[in-house]
């Protein structure tokens, strides 16, 4: 696999961040309300964020490829739409591990959550459309990730629209202005996940780029006649 | 496939260890804030807050590792076409 040469530097900084991070969350000072089980927080808000990105980069990865045409922008879609699905579950597992203790329920039909649910599905429908859809399967994939990504605003404001139980978006600038020691493992943890997430597209893209050489290989294999 | 489950058992070891770092953890943190009792169970509940928080990283790690895994096993079959395709062509 050929990887483009900031990987090396987005892994190794992603790797060191995993390492510290935990240390930085586990002697962050204890919330009033929910005792320790906040500390979850720190990972469940950077995982939502890197779902995010993955659904608007994958989006403008497809628009490239549905009104230009544009293979790069096929490759850099797919990847970040399986992106959007692993971190999407990492939002989808650690909320619920910080509900059990918040709420007293591991799920509740709250707004955000099922818009969040859904988002998972629309991309795991991506996935799927490509992988069985046939001729014509990427276009039609394209254009689900064009909705997979108009739900992420939905999900963002849910909280401010509907009234619901999930934290409001306003306790997450709070606790990164806070002097009290919460705002450094978020930055850090923000940064680790951001950089995990740009380590994790470069290996996926370089595997799409193999996939494109297969492609031109089979090609030219085909037209030597070498095979059917 | 050997490799995988090497992985796999690499991930869940890793998992083991992070709970019990987190419950270490939770031992310091009652030094330095707030006093709770026991193991920070509210009435009624069973499950310790610090294993809840050491199985989500478990998780995020766990996760991460099985997503690799896949990758690169999906990358080396693709340079096995490659190397196969390469060879049929100047074997021409």
């Amino acid at each position: 696999m050929k990887l483009r040469p900031y990987f090396l530097v987005v892994a190794t900084l992603a790797a060191l961040g995993l390492l510290v991070a935990p240390q930085l969350i586990i002697s962050a000072p204890r919330e009033a309300s929910m005792g320790f089980v906040y500390k979850i927080f720190f990972y469940h808000v950077p995982s939502a964020t890197m779902t995010f990105l993955g659904a608007f980069v994958c989006a403008w990865g497809s628009v490239t490829y549905l009104f230009k045409g544009s293979e790069k922008g096929d490759q850099l879609a797919v990847s970040a739409a399986e992106l959007t699905v692993l971190f999407g579950l990492l939002t989808l597992v650690t909320g619920p591990l910080w509900a059990r203790k918040a709420w007293g329920v591991w799920w509740q039909w709250d707004v955000r959550l099922t818009t969040t649910l859904l988002l998972w599905f629309i991309f795991i429908a991506y996935l799927f459309a490509r992988k069985y859809g046939g001729p014509g399967s990427r276009k039609l994939a394209a254009g689900l990730a064009l909705f997979g990504a108009a739900d992420v605003p939905l999900i963002y404001f849910s909280v401010s629209i509907w009234r619901t139980i999930h934290p409001k978006a306003t306790v997450i600038t709070g606790i990164a202005k806070s002097r009290n020691g919460m705002g450094t493992p978020l930055l850090v943890a923000f940064i680790t996940f951001t950089c995990l997430f740009l380590a994790l597209l470069e290996l996926r893209l370089s595997l799409e780029r193999a996939r494109a050489r297969v492609d031109e290989l089979h090609l030219e294999a085909e037209d030597a006649g070498l095979v059917s | 496939m050997k490799r995988i489950v090497q992985i796999v058992m690499f991930a869940l070891v890793l998992c083991g260890l992070t709970v019990s770092f987190a419950q270490e953890g939770t031992k310091k943190d009652n030094e330095g804030f707030e006093p709770v009792n026991g193991d920070m169970l509210q009435p009624g509940e069973s499950i310790p807050a610090s294993r809840l928080v050491g199985a989500a990283y478990g998780f995020i790690c766990c996760a991460v590792i099985v997503w690799v895994a896949s990758v690169a096993r999906r990358a080396r079959r693709l340079e096995d076409e490659v190397d196969d395709l390469k060879k049929k062509l100047q074997a021409r």
